[in-house]
């Protein structure tokens, strides 16, 4: 019996959770269709969650039934998103064919897994990243540099800590219904073992009362703590969150069934969500929004 | 007294590979660090290392942690001052916040638009 999983008109990382309550209550051998025909837009997040969910699949391929409004589907191919997803999925409906170049996407979804694939995406982010950063979002021109280092820290969570790979993907669009300005979105998801496996491997850990993913996420992104003896680790992600501040930026991370978040005045977010439906590894999201200039 | 000059984007280049141009990974700077401390051995009676950074891109956080703060923590007698040049704004913004993790100050000098940051180990 395959269960249908529809996904929402809008998919984004709330919306997500949606895919997310029932994907929960199922076995991974358990087979599934995600059903996207009705979806008409999806966030970065959206589309790199997506084929995480694949990645936690044991033993049979799901299903993904793909966007009927061409407009959605032809983004989709845009952004890559159908070229991985062919790989995990068993595909229902046309895929459009994604030769053009998007000018929205600043980097197509992009698998990471090791060291050489965060300098590819470095590499190639650099290029397009200034004109966007500068010229779109009104940011000041060192924020380009800070914006790739951000990018390189969130995708080498993935290569120091998941244990297996995952994807990224950043793109601007107009945020019209929160924020009604421009904003750039870097997210960066994986399937793998998360924070809170993560830091029990960390040596000579102590056991406190308190230890669930919740903690497990306040230790590694607020307080810089890593699974490894090295002093110097665990400086990426707050690394992250400190430009985040800069640019009054959002920066939330995902793992198992919590997610924290360093919300900005614009957002009603709240920091610390626990008791979310469990989903394995880490799942990024950095926003920028245009600077307001007064 | 002996200078020793190490350009980093040539050591990036020769170590890790040809087309890169941005210091990023904890594998890319230890082996980036692995080379400068081989070439700091190299020169007999060094007093002065200057590791130049002018040509590097970017540089993120887990870099310079690998080569600046390892650098500095683990010194090497035979070296006994590291002048880390050619630094950006971005660079130096790294390299503040893995120093501070590591509880450690450098002094930093800005000549030529340009910012020098020396460590002296001895």
């Amino acid at each position: 019996m395959t269960t249908v999983i529809t996904v929402p008109p809008s998919l984004d990382d709330a919306t997500f959770e949606q895919v997310l309550d029932p994907l929960s209550r199922l076995q991974p051998d358990d087979k599934i269709l995600l059903d996207a025909r009705h979806t008409r837009w999806a966030s970065p997040y959206g589309l790199t969650a997506m084929l995480t969910i694949a990645q936690t699949r044991i033993g049979v391929r799901p299903g993904l039934a793909v966007p009927e409004a061409d407009d959605t589907a032809s983004y989709w191919a845009r952004t890559g998103f159908f070229r991985h997803a062919a790989e995990l999925y068993d595909i229902v409906g046309s895929v459009p064919r994604g030769k053009q170049t998007e000018s929205s996407v600043l980097l197509e979804i992009t698998s990471v897994a090791k060291s050489d694939d965060v300098h590819d995406v470095v590499d190639k982010v650099q290029q397009k990243a200034h004109a966007i950063l500068v010229n779109e979002l009104k940011l000041d021109a060192a924020a380009t540099m800070r914006f790739t280092m951000a990018l390189s820290e969130a995708c080498q969570n993935i290569v120091e800590h998941a244990q297996r790979g995952g994807w990224v993907a950043v793109q601007t669009y107009k945020w019209q219904k929160r924020l009604g300005r421009r904003v750039v979105v870097i997210a960066v998801c994986d399937a793998g073992i998360g924070f809170k496996q993560s830091l029990e491997s960390m040596p000579g850990r102590t056991r406190s009362d308190r230890w669930d993913d919740g903690m497990a996420l306040e230790e590694a992104v607020m307080r810089g703590v890593s699974r490894f003896r090295d002093t110097g680790r665990g400086q990426g992600l707050a690394g992250v969150r400190r430009f985040i501040g800069k640019w009054d930026g959002k920066f939330s991370v995902r793992s198992g069934t919590a997610r924290i978040a360093i919300v900005p005045s614009w957002d009603e977010d709240v920091p610390l969500r626990e008791g979310l439906p469990s989903f394995p590894g880490a799942q990024i999201q950095i926003t920028i929004p245009e600077r307001v200039t007064r | 007294m002996m200078k020793s000059h190490i350009d980093v984007s040539t050591v990036l280049r020769q170590t890790v590979s040809q087309s890169y141009t941005n210091l990023v990974t904890r594998p890319t700077g230890a082996a980036v660090r692995t080379y400068i401390e081989q070439q700091i051995r190299c020169v007999d009676n060094c007093t002065v290392a200057v590791i130049d950074f002018s040509h590097v891109a970017m540089m993120d956080f887990s870099c310079a942690d690998e080569i600046v703060a390892k650098l500095v923590l683990q010194g090497d007698e035979r070296c006994p001052t590291l002048v880390f040049s050619g630094l950006s704004e971005s660079h130096i913004e790294a390299i503040d916040a893995v120093l501070e993790r590591h509880g450690l100050a450098l002094v930093s000098h800005e000549a030529d638009s340009s910012t020098y940051i020396a460590a002296v180990m001895h």
